[in-house]
């Protein structure tokens, strides 16, 4: 399990200067935005609480 | 939004919430402005008129004999809330005086109207002075935790729902009114422990849903105490991101999450136990849609942790190795590469666009909330093919894994090709999703996929849906032996989503066609153009039906014209168009502010005309427009979420990686042509020096 990424700016111009290295079972590889975006719809459903009946 | 209640509920109680309203309108009349009694002019809660929804637990009891008890307790209910502000806002110290003020005002009013309701040896007063007691012991406990007086490891479960119950012990003092009232407290021990259950399965959707709000304003709780080994925690501004993705993290893929829903639900599961046999009880109303909430998110919790574990072990490796820039476009190219390769690397979670299209309205479906990322991952990889020929190929094993991916998701029946979600029945296959598949494909080096897999719904695309004037239908349905399926996709194309021909849907299949095979589609593009030169507005742009603002359709139908018919009038009116809607600070915007997809879009559209339509200021304009995507750039390399495709009113997708994606292809096109007119020159330069 690794992750590499340098960044050389000290290369010149069309040299190699970034690397990413990437392989399975990396934890920093778990996505958690997809979830934390379908807690927001969970929050943003109509409240059970918030009925609109009369006004005071 | 309108939720409402059950009828009964609405025609039973409706008058007497009508006359509490008016006795506290009175009451109101007495003190200064400021001090306002209750919620003011926020939408009722369920809070605001509590008592009524345990009223079949005593039957003797009608609305109109608990109205004094039901404005006491709102009134109680606001004063009560009004100690949040005070306790956590202290900084504020007119928020302060005057929250302080309506809390004294509200408990003077409420215990003026509970004194006339309940002699003073009633048993009753007993239970209120119980729960301030209690109360005020768990909001001192609370703040012990909260400020590191009591150590951290004392924050057990047991004492987490301890406090729980007792900062919510108003609903006991409800039921103990209404026990009073009707000299009946069979329900009462029953109700107690169900109200105290309901609460705390309450509190743990809070904690959920507001972990890292409590994590920065030091409030302790459950999910936090299983999340944090030492308290309080220490959070810069800087540091703020990352600790809160790595927690999210262990939040989600240590089993926290799952924990506190499953705890909600159990709750919730025994509160219903303890009141199934009490009919028509409308306190129901409320603790069902609490559980629907918390049992839909756990199922999709646990979906989307166990495929994310699944891909995250065999997804297979990819370097990268980027050549420093040449530009400051390039430079922002690899910029949203990077980005981009890092979102690929988490599975593209961010670029999923989630929607509830549930059962009750009228979807064959078992689950609530519907997710899809085929779409975005074929536009994804047309921008990798961008980039990709700039850097010879270095990323085709991306784009054969993306490629493969998107194989791996047509649809097997009926026609096949693809629909936007294919885990909705009602939804069928659309020229959208084909056209940019097809794009991806055949830029990728996947002619034999597209002949196998996007012929088949091409042909019933082109042969029936195709209409006399040159248009394309958006949905591919065939038009004679329908399935049942197919039947009712029409039903719900004509009923829900509209049916016919959108301008940028066929603009992004004929440019398709015209990458696939140009000579055998020849006529169908030229038609297609023709319809599309009668659509264009007054202003030179294109109107999308799916996609926020004009900018992207504009920019795909200059993308077919410039290939497909590079003489129209309608390209030098869309670059007019372009040109005149540029913001001063160089940005292009859905209304007076700039965003950085809008700045990409019409970037693209300038750049793909200029070959025959360009203009010398084009690259100043484009040069401006670097400026400001260089401005909104976010830290982390990526650029801003912002609206890009519109599923249905006010219902917006946007994404981080959408929008670097088209920073990407914006950024490649006008490096390709800062770097051709370089190139040029220095060739009129060695030509002039070689005479």
């Amino acid at each position: 399990m690794s992750m590499q990424h340098t960044t050389d700016h000290s290369q010149p111009a069309g040299a190699p200067a970034s690397v990413h290295e990437v392989t399975s079972l990396n934890v920093e590889n778990l996505d958690v935005q997809e979830l934390e975006r379908r807690l927001e719809l969970a929050a943003a459903a109509p409240d059970p609480g918030c009925w609109i009946l009369g006004k005071f | 939004v309108y939720t409402v209640i059950s009828p009964g509920f609405r025609s039973q109680v409706q008058p007497s919430i009508d006359a509490t309203a008016a006795v506290l309108g009175r009451l109101q009349e007495r003190w200064p402005q400021e001090v306002v009694l209750g919620g003011g002019k926020a939408p009722l809660k369920t809070l605001d008129y509590y008592p009524y929804l345990f009223l079949s637990a005593f039957p003797s009891l009608t609305p109109q004999d608990i109205e004094g008890l039901s404005l006491a307790g709102l009134l109680y209910v606001h004063a009560s809330l009004l100690y949040d502000i005070v306790m956590d806002r202290t900084e504020d110290a007119y928020l302060g005086t005057v929250s302080a003020l309506r809390l004294q005002a509200m408990q003077m009013e409420a215990s003026h109207l509970l004194y006339q309701l309940f002699p003073p040896a009633a048993a009753f007063w007993e239970h209120f002075r119980r729960y301030l007691i209690e109360y005020a012991d768990a909001c001192l406990q609370e703040q012990r935790f909260a400020v590191g007086a009591r150590p951290w490891h004392d924050y057990t479960e047991p004492v987490a729902l301890e406090l729980v119950v007792k900062k919510n012990g108003l609903s006991r003092i409800a039921l103990a009114g209404l026990v009073e009232l009707s000299r009946d407290n069979s329900r009462f021990a029953a109700l107690v422990e169900a109200t105290n259950l309901f609460h705390i399965a309450n509190q743990m959707w809070d904690d959920l849903h507001d972990w890292k709000d409590d994590l920065h304003n030091r409030l302790p709780s459950l999910l936090l105490s299983r999340l944090v080994p030492e308290w309080p925690v220490q959070v810069n501004d800087t540091q703020c991101r990352d600790v809160y993705e790595q927690l999210g993290r262990t939040l989600y893929y240590g089993g926290h999450a799952h924990y506190v829903l499953e705890l909600a639900l159990d709750s919730l599961h025994r509160a219903d136990r303890l009141t199934a046999d009490i009919p028509d009880l409308w306190w129901h109303d409320v603790t069902a849609p609490l559980r629907d909430k918390c049992q839909t998110l756990l199922q999709d919790v646990d979906h989307i942790v166990r495929r994310n574990m699944q891909r995250a072990r065999v997804q297979p490796r990819f370097t990268l190795c980027l050549p420093s820039a040449l530009d400051p476009w390039q430079q922002v190219a690899w910029d949203s590469l990077d980005f981009i390769l890092r979102q690929w690397q988490m599975g593209f979670g961010e670029v999923r666009h989630i929607m509830s299209l549930p059962a009750r309205h009228g979807f064959s479906v078992s689950q609530d909330y519907h997710s899809s990322d085929i779409f975005q991952r074929a536009l994804i990889a047309d921008a990798l093919c961008d980039a990709n020929e700039l850097l010879e190929g270095q990323l085709q094993p991306w784009l054969d894994y993306e490629v493969a991916y998107l194989v791996s998701c047509r649809l097997t029946s009926g026609v096949g090709g693809w629909s936007y979600y294919p885990s909705v029945p009602e939804i069928a296959p659309d020229a959208d999703d084909l056209g940019q598949v097809m794009q991806a494909m055949l830029r990728a080096g996947h002619q034999d996929a597209v002949k196998e897999y996007c012929e088949p719904p091409l042909t019933v695309l082109l042969r029936d849906n195709a209409r006399p004037d040159g248009s394309l239908e958006t949905w591919i349905l065939p038009t004679y032996g329908r399935t049942p399926q197919q039947a009712r996709q029409a039903e719900f194309n004509r009923s829900r989503w509209g049916s016919g021909p959108d301008n940028e849907v066929m603009a992004n299949q004929l440019y398709a066609l015209t990458l696939y095979k140009p000579l055998d589609y020849a006529a169908t593009v030229q038609r297609g153009v023709t319809y599309l030169e009668t659509q264009q507005e007054d202003d030179g742009s294109w109107v999308s039906k799916w996609y926020y603002g004009p900018y992207y359709g504009t920019a795909v139908c200059l993308r077919l014209f410039a290939v497909a018919r590079p003489g129209s009038p309608a390209i030098p009116r869309a670059l007019q168009f372009l040109r005149c809607h540029q913001h001063p600070d160089g940005g292009w915007g859905l209304d007076e502010a700039s965003d950085p997809l809008s700045t990409a879009l019409a970037l693209l559209g300038l750049a793909v005309a200029q070959d025959r339509s360009g203009e010398r200021q084009d690259y100043e304009r484009a040069e401006h427009a670097l400026t400001y995507l260089q401005r909104s750039q976010d830290a982390d390399q990526g650029w801003p979420q912002v609206q890009f495709i519109r599923p249905r009113m006010h219902d917006p997708y946007g994404s981080r990686t959408i929008t670097s994606m088209y920073v990407l292809k914006a950024a490649v096109a006008w490096h390709r042509w800062a770097a051709a007119q370089a190139a040029d020159r220095y060739q009129k330069i060695a030509v002039m020096g070689g005479q």
